[in-house]
């Protein structure tokens, strides 16, 4: 049994022969087994097992094996760290049992570390971290001799024998800590109302009641660091004074926490640094383990101290506060696990030191627990005001599978959320309370574009209406009926009513709760409402789920993602049973582009397709151009249904997708459709800015045919110069589809010589059958579609030498994936944080582009980084190039729009986003010239939208944010699920291309469609979520 | 309390006054200034769970409740704001859509504080959905109901359980929204440690508890209230007795969370609906051996000229008269001088006279110094015990409010309970210490823990005779520990009470009552502190006017008794045998009884609710019960029938 320690002198005499111990342990190569509760779930202890047996076996000598705690990547367990005398040290990942021989043998034996298993501790994850709270989870928890080998109890020694009390409370307040807890309250102001409060006998109490969905810091701190909060609560218990007794309050799902804890208090009892006479001074301290009974509101420190009393942990109102009457009416102060943790090191490296990290404001730093859509999950510590987008992007790795980041949940249930918008947030006390969130214990849920923001509040909701104590009204009958209320919109029964009774109810609760649980409780309603509103509005009036999560609200994700709602599931269901044109025609009801579609594009579906969460998602794309390509071979007629002719006339004004799918679908009603067209051709940017390698002509032309047989009049070459000349005429309604065919200029010196082009005017030259001048080395401005359609054509036009200079980051790039790989393959370079600065030209003709090379900094409101030009000579460069294609964005050109069609800055049509009814009665307007640049399916969805509009219109009745899509036939689709073979893991099919040598050289379509086995093979793995039945609502 | 300091807020723009140490709600309501509220109930704990009392304090972030903020000099309070009364009514909203509140077919409807509130806040509807539970209903106590889909969760019920009952049956089970209400450990309320004393239910502001005696037989605002006293057994509680149609509808606590405001199922329940059949006429017995019913004239004659005959035949000490303690002092004092004066004999008793002259012997053979019943302490001295040896009694049954007391010292004084008793005894199971000597052996047990308390206390006087703890292990059949802790218990207690009843009087051993007093003085640090449970409701005001001062019916041979039961129940006693014998009987009741079967004459008589008079409770305090029914038909007053039959001779 160890000697007490009856001095400081005693104190470091051991420190001394523990170091010394240590150093002769570090002579040998030691493999720590990190053995946090994370680490044990992920199979440490096998690891650790095969340790033990593999250097047993191999009789090495020169290894121990030890145990430590979790140091933070708890996505990546089982963690093991390999000190090496010579070699230093590293840290494997996702070690399994199967790998350890090869470990040892190649690592502790032969000297080679196994690189591809290793932590990388150079990237940002690790580096920007900064590890204080944590830096004893590498050490054993279990022994008392390691922490005070590395200084442990050297500030309690400090304290009392070398501090007065009040000195201590002093350096805490210098120190500028603040409750870790969530609330963030001075300390050191904390403990100087507890020291003034009167009583013969007060207590200090530790909470590590952590609650929170997805957050387990103290956890960590409490398996891998004890001693550190005992030591800070025995300081804390001197510098208040009267304090003899301390509980710490552990939830009792920490089963390792308490066993740890309950260990180290062992150890520091036996060596006197708890009890009577500590370190010989007259000071007397001792504490115990209170485990709690796993109620979220024991969190509250008036129900934590009621829990200990033994009674029913109901929090109780304040005042009187716990610092006059807490723990059996007693002065009582009562901190985070953090808080306690962090006093240890303030004393012993004093104040300063600790306000080295952090802001002003916020000082120090804060351990998080990064969960959710994020690619590196786990611990991680990191000073106060670390911006929100840097732990996301750089810590946490961004998000996985290329996804868009959305939000971040702060605060765990009583926090809210963060929208993409306020990336730059520093992460503190302040900031964070701004914005509508709280700091909270320290848990950062990550959440994407396939989060649902009324499903996430929903969740959250559930949460504290389970925890709720039910003491109070306002938290025990608002909180479910805020979720009532929040299920029914889900639902699709919700109104708009609905959302001010919400935010009323919310409000309320907010304000009238007892404690901080139904105080904080509505936050992630009323977050949600604050920067989600839009989600909140789409479920209430389009009963549509934005983030397809919602699942009484549609079928299956993929048709409930497809802007005009295609019947995917079905099918891709006829496909794999060879009905392709059953599959045809059940496109054609609802797309009158099923073949250019198919080929152009942006699948959303495919983004929501549940089959990626098994392994890659269906070819939703491919299938469809399948069943077109085989109706169109095999002459599959689709014949709409037609209602009677009506007198009425309609001008749709452009004759791109958005146009004809509103001509087509007007016509089917039986009105007089009119499309006039300024080009030449029909199909808009399909066929004037989508080159034929992508869609070919004769498709393109194929499809518009189809739609002019109904009966719709096309008048090509036409400019409409006002809208009223057409009423004048006698057209009744007005559809303004007229695109975005305006290429945005870059704004630098010398953009107005020959050779610089606009990405839409050189495409649309192109397809035209003009032949614009590319010379051999062409750089290409921008990241879209248009930029690097515009390259790959360069390329056809013979171009050598093709540059894309996009000023952000190759994942920043809005272009389609596919396309970006293929151009690409074609030999174009793609040159990112690139960002011309003026046109080098001779003889008014390019000879040049000046380029700076880009840093991205702060986030944007879209959450991208802002690209900024680095300063210096070194940073900008000359590109020869003798043509360049600016393609940085398009805008419609509206200037025709002289008669009172409200018209936006840049440029676009003002039409409400659901029934594209302008403020000008009977003028509608959809498709890029209202929203700017998008994809086909997107223009095609506002033809429709259009239509149904126009048509209520002329009947005289109220506008609806419901498109009609009546009058077709149903087609029988099999209602059997797929069998479990069908669902066994495997890749999806690609569909082949043309050799890449007939590529470059000519505008042969590149991918060619699905042939039928390959159809039906793909298919079949579809999951079939349209035949699941609802889950629990 | 006229000591506290007095403080100045400005609540409303107004400056009020108030006292230190009063919470905000406390001066509101002093200086009539309306803060609604659900939870609250003056002298209970204050929670600050409803929300409805909320209120603006300046300088304060957050809005506070007004029941449990600490008035403070110079505070300013805001109680009426256009967003504290949408608060209070988006609360109101809340709790009626929580659970199911129906008002119209709610027993509590019209006498409802939700009702009143929603009255108040014109919620004419509730904008959220109903989430209509579907809560069980617990109707297996014989007296209340608990409905859960009444229940707001205030927690009144349960503060008064633990806090004025000390019973502390009822608490919350779950939390949340899942909270209930429950008895013990989630049973139901008939199979619970209840004792059915109401307080919850008078404690509810909603219909969730109800009486299954009054419900729907009237609201308050449909009768009247009279405040009256409970005269069944001594305690003496002040009652609300609410009368509609000349029917008890409802027997309420005068002072709910007072002293003595509880009552008892006796004293709330038994009353309000007693089905007992009623004597309404006089009767005679016929020659046929029936009884008959007859006229007043023809009854009270007959009673009269029987007296003059057996005074002249066998002389005034032939006639003995009986009288129950249930009856008012004034009815007593009337029979005793009837009995004493007019027929002129000394043999008169009360019915539980014996238990009286037990405790009277021990009192003088325990001190010589005649004060008597005086010597005893008041109830109230037990609430501030920290020890309480029982002694032959289950309070709890025989006065439960008494019974109450001591569970609250239990509760709140950390008080430790002895019981003795050798019979069965429920209160046991609530004691820290449960002896249950061998019958007959009490006084060995006392005599023993009178010894050793006198070892560890002070040194005995010389005329105390201790038992040895071998003779007392010997005669009780106890274990010597448990004998031993008992005595720890008591002579450890600063303020330790002794109460003792039934048990002890049937034992009918002046030496036991002897005992408990000596026990008592012994373990006391600061006077005696020692209560009887005497049997009836006016058994010290019998007592005091000397009814059973003699022994008289243990000598007498009577041939004609007249006994007054008025409302009491025939119970089998000393005083039957002599009824039995006697070849005349005369019996004035108010309730059919097997001894109204063998009377000769038997005269009605009215009840509790049905007369008024003084009482003296068991520690001797008057009490006023007051008339709150007119009694049937032809059912005179007690003391006017005696004095018809006195003027009769």
């Amino acid at each position: 049994m160890a000697k007490r320690l009856s001095s400081v002198d005693d104190l470091n005499k051991f420190r001394e022969a523990a170091q010394s111990k240590l150093a002769e342990r570090a002579k040998k190569i030691e493999v720590k087994v990190h053995l946090g509760t994370c680490g044990i779930a992920g199979g440490a202890k096998f690891v650790q097992d095969a340790f033990v047996k593999e250097v047993k076996s191999l009789k090495l000598t020169n290894v121990v094996i030890t145990e430590a705690a979790c140091i933070g990547p708890c996505e990546r367990e089982p963690v093991v760290t390999v000190v090496h005398p010579q070699m230093g040290r590293v840290i494997y990942a996702e070690v399994t049992p199967e790998q350890v021989p090869n470990i040892v043998e190649q690592h502790l034996i032969k000297g080679q570390v196994v690189k591809e298993w290793l932590l990388d501790l150079e990237s940002p994850t690790f580096k920007l971290q900064n590890i204080r709270i944590m830096h004893n989870q590498d050490m054993d928890p279990q022994s008392i001799e390691e922490y005070i080998a590395r200084d442990g109890y050297q500030g309690l020694a400090k304290a009392v024998t070398k501090m007065q009390p009040q000195e201590v409370i002093d350096e805490i307040t210098k120190a500028g800590l603040r409750g870790r807890g969530g609330a963030g309250f001075p300390t050191g102001t904390k403990w100087s109302f507890v020291r003034r409060a009167v009583g013969d006998e007060k207590f200090v109490v530790c909470n590590g009641d952590e609650g929170d969905p997805g957050a387990y810091m103290n956890r960590a701190v409490l398996e891998g660091n004890p001693h550190s909060i005992i030591e800070g609560m025995a300081i804390g218990a001197y510098a208040i004074g009267n304090v003899r007794r301390g509980y710490a309050y552990i939830r009792a799902e920490y089963p390792l926490a308490i066993q740890t804890f309950n260990n180290a208090l062992a150890q520091a009892r036996q060596l006197g640094l708890l009890g009577k006479n500590i370190l010989g001074t007259n000071f007397e301290f001792d504490l115990s383990v209170f485990p709690g009974a796993g109620a979220f509101v024991c969190g509250e420190e008036t129900a934590l101290l009621a829990s200990i009393e033994g009674k029913r942990g109901n929090p109780r109102q304040r005042p009187p506060f716990p610092a006059n009457k807490g723990l059996l009416d007693k002065p009582t102060t009562l901190n985070n696990v953090e808080t306690w943790s962090n006093v240890p090191q303030i004393i012993h490296n004093g104040a300063a030191w600790f306000a080295s990290a952090g802001s002003e404001r916020c000082k120090g730093t804060k351990t998080f627990c990064l969960v959710g859509k994020v690619n590196n999950s786990g611990l991680i510590e990191v000073p106060l005001s670390t911006p929100l987008g840097q732990i996301v992007f750089d810590i946490g790795g961004g998000i996985p599978d290329g996804k868009k980041f959305k939000a971040v949940q702060i605060g765990g249930p009583s926090g809210g959320c963060i929208p993409i918008g306020h990336l730059n947030t520093p992460v503190d006390y302040e900031a964070v309370t701004a914005l509508g969130a709280i700091m909270g214990s320290g848990g950062l849920i990550v959440m994407d574009e396939n989060n649902c923001m009324v499903d996430v509040a929903k969740f959250f909701l559930q949460f504290t209406r389970d925890e709720s104590c039910g003491k109070c009204t306002p938290c025990r009958a608002g909180i479910p009926k805020m979720l009532e209320i929040l299920t029914k919109i889900t639902q699709g029964k919700g109104s708009m009513e609905d959302l001010a009774v919400l935010s009323e109810l919310a409000e309320m609760v907010g304000s009238a709760s007892l404690c901080g649980l139904g105080q904080t409780a509505p936050n992630p309603v009323l977050s949600t409402l604050r920067h989600f509103r839009d989600e909140y509005e789409a479920h209430i009036i389009d009963k549509h789920c934005p983030a397809a999560v919602c699942q009484p609200l549609f079928r299956a994700p993929c048709q409930h993602t497809c802007p005009v709602e295609l019947d995917c599931p079905g099918y891709v269901a006829l496909i794999k049973e060879g009905k392709y044109a059953e599959a045809y025609k059940l496109i054609r009801q609802r797309l009158p582009f099923p073949m250019s579609v198919g080929r152009v594009c942006d699948h959303p579906c495919e983004v929501k397709c549940r089959r990626a969460q098994v392994d890659e998602s269906i070819s939703i794309r491919d299938l469809k151009r399948m069943a077109a390509d085989y109706a169109y071979e095999h002459g599959v007629e689709f014949v709409p249904p037609m209602k009677p002719r009506k007198p009425e006339r309609v001008a749709i004004i452009g004759a791109g997708p958005a146009g004809l799918t509103a001509a087509y679908e007007l016509a089917r009603e039986g009105y007089n459709v009119t499309v006039f067209e300024a080009l030449p051709v029909a199909g808009g940017m399909m066929a004037v800015a989508i080159p034929e390698y992508r869609l070919p002509k004769k498709v393109l032309k194929a499809e518009i045919d189809s739609i002019l047989k109904l009966g719709v009049e096309l008048k090509l070459n036409t400019r409409v110069n006002d809208v009223d000349s057409l009423f004048k005429e006698g057209y009744k309604a007005v559809f303004i589809s007229c695109g975005a065919h305006k290429g945005d200029k870059m704004g630098i010196p010398g953009e107005n010589v020959e050779g610089v082009y606009d990405a839409i005017d050189f495409l649309r030259e192109l397809s035209l059958g003009k032949k614009p001048k590319v010379g051999k080395r062409v750089a290409v401005v921008g990241g879209g579609n248009s930029a690097i359609d515009a390259a790959r054509s360069a390329v056809r036009q013979g171009a050598e030498e093709v540059h894309i200079l996009y000023r952000r980051e190759r994942r920043d790039m809005p272009a389609i994936d596919e396309e970006i790989e293929a151009a690409e393959n074609e030999g174009i370079h793609i040159d990112c944080l690139v960002a011309p600065t003026k046109v080098l030209s001779e003889n008014g003709k390019v000879t040049g582009l000046e380029c700076v090379r880009m840093e991205l900094k702060g986030f944007d409101s879209s959450g991208r980084r802002t690209p900024s030009p680095l300063s210096g000579p070194e940073y900008t460069y000359p590109l020869t190039v003798d043509t360049v294609i600016e393609a940085i964005g398009q805008r419609p050109d509206t200037s025709f729009m002289k008669d009172g069609v409200k018209v936006a800055k840049g440029g676009t049509i003002t039409a409400d986003p659901r029934t594209l009814a302008t403020d000008k009665p009977g003028v509608f307007a959809g498709g890029d010239a209202v929203t700017g640049p998008k994809t086909v399916i997107w223009a095609v969805a506002a033809g429709q939208r259009a239509a149904t509009s126009i048509k209520r219109y002329l009947q005289g009745k109220p506008l609806s944010p419901f498109v009609e899509r009546d009058g077709y036939e149903p087609i029988a689709v099999s209602q059997i699920a797929p069998t479990e073979e069908e669902v066994k893991e495997r890749a999806r099919i690609q569909a082949s291309e043309i050799e890449s040598k007939e590529r470059k050289s000519s505008y042969k379509e590149i991918v060619l469609a699905f042939r039928p086995n390959e159809a039906r093979e793909e298919a079949s793995r579809c999951l079939r979520c349209d035949l699941e039945v609802g889950g629990e609502e | 309390m006229s000591d506290r300091k007095e403080i100045t807020l400005t609540i409303n723009g107004n400056q009020v006054k108030g006292k230190e140490g009063d919470t905000v709600l406390e001066v509101c309501r002093a200086n009539n200034i309306y803060v609604p509220t659900l939870c609250f109930l003056e002298g209970l704990s204050t929670i600050g769970a409803c929300r409805l009392c909320v209120v603006e304090i300046q300088g304060e972030r957050r809005i506070n409740p007004s029941c449990t903020y600490p008035a403070r000099d110079g505070l300013v309070v805001t109680t009426h704001t256009p967003n504290l009364e949408k608060y209070r009514r988006l609360i109101l909203e809340l709790i009626f859509t929580e659970r199911n509140h129906f008002c119209f077919f709610c027993a509590a409807s019209g006498d409802c504080e939700l009702q009143s509130q929603a009255y108040r806040y014109q919620m004419d509807h509730a904008r959220y959905p109903y989430t209509f539970p579907a809560l069980p209903t617990d109707t297996l106590n014989d007296f209340l109901v608990i409905d859960h889909n009444r229940c707001i969760l205030c927690g009144r019920c349960v503060r008064v359980c633990a806090e004025v009952v000390g019973d502390h049956t009822l608490d919350f089970s779950r939390r949340g929204w899942r909270t209930l209400v429950v008895a013990d450990l989630n049973q139901s309320l008939g199979q619970s440690s209840c004792i059915s004393c109401g307080a919850c239910l008078q404690a509810c502001p909603t219909g969730a508890i109800f009486s299954k005696v009054s419900a729907y037989r009237g609201r308050t605002s449909e009768g009247k209230i009279t405040r009256s006293a409970c005269s069944l057994c001594g305690v003496g509680c002040e009652t609300d007795v609410l009368v509609k149609d000349n029917n008890i509808v409802r027997i309420d606590g005068a002072n709910l969370t007072g002293l003595k405001g509880q009552l008892c199922l006796m004293g709330r329940f038994q009353q309000v609906y007693n089905e007992t059949p009623r004597v309404t006429t006089p009767l005679i017995r016929n020659k046929k051996g029936n009884l008959e019913p007859a006229s007043w004239e023809d009854a009270s004659k007959l009673i009269s000229d029987k007296i003059k005959d057996y005074k002249a035949r066998q002389g005034a000490s032939s006639i003995a008269g009986l009288v129950s303690s249930l009856c008012p002092s004034e009815t007593l004092e009337a029979f005793s001088g009837f009995m004493r004066n007019t027929v002129g004999t000394s043999y008169i008793d009360t019915l539980d006279g014996s238990s009286y002259r037990t405790i009277a012997e021990g009192i003088s053979a325990f001190s010589k110094n005649g004060k008597g019943l005086r010597i005893e302490s008041s109830l109230e001295s037990i609430l501030d015990a920290d020890c309480v040896l029982v002694v032959g009694s289950n309070p709890l049954e025989s006065h439960p409010v008494a019974g109450c007391y001591i569970l609250r010292a239990k509760t709140q004084k950390k008080a430790s309970i002895i019981v003795v008793d050798s019979r069965p005894n429920t209160f046991g199971f609530r004691a820290d210490v449960w002896l249950r000597p061998n019958a007959g052996s009490e006084e060995a047990l006392l005599g023993a823990l009178e010894g050793l308390v006198a070892k560890k206390t002070k040194s005995a006087e010389k005329s105390m005779r201790f038992v040895s703890v071998a003779k007392a292990v010997e005669a009780t059949g106890l274990g010597k520990d448990t004998i031993q802790k008992a005595a720890a218990m008591l002579s450890t207690a600063k303020n330790p009470v002794v109460v003792y009843g039934e048990g002890v009087f049937t034992a009918k051993n002046p030496k036991l009552v002897a005992r408990v007093l000596d026990l008592a003085k012994l373990a006391s640090h600061d006077g005696l502190k020692v209560i009887s449970l005497k049997p009836k409701g006016n058994s010290r005001g019998a007592w005091e006017l000397g009814i059973a001062s003699q022994n008289g019916m243990a000598k007498a041979k009577p041939s004609m008794v007249y006994v007054l039961m008025s409302d009491d129940k025939f119970e089998m006693g000393d005083w039957v045998a002599p009824v039995d014998q006697a070849e005349f009987v005369v019996v004035q009741a108010s309730y059919r009884s097997p001894l109204t079967d063998c009377a000769d004459v038997v005269l009605p008589s009215p009840i509790w609710a049905e007369r008024k008079g003084k009482y003296v409770s068991l520690d001797g305090k008057v009490g006023n019960s007051h008339k709150v029914v007119e009694p049937p038909s032809g059912i005179k007053d007690d003391v006017e029938v005696i004095a018809k039959i006195a003027k009769g001779i």
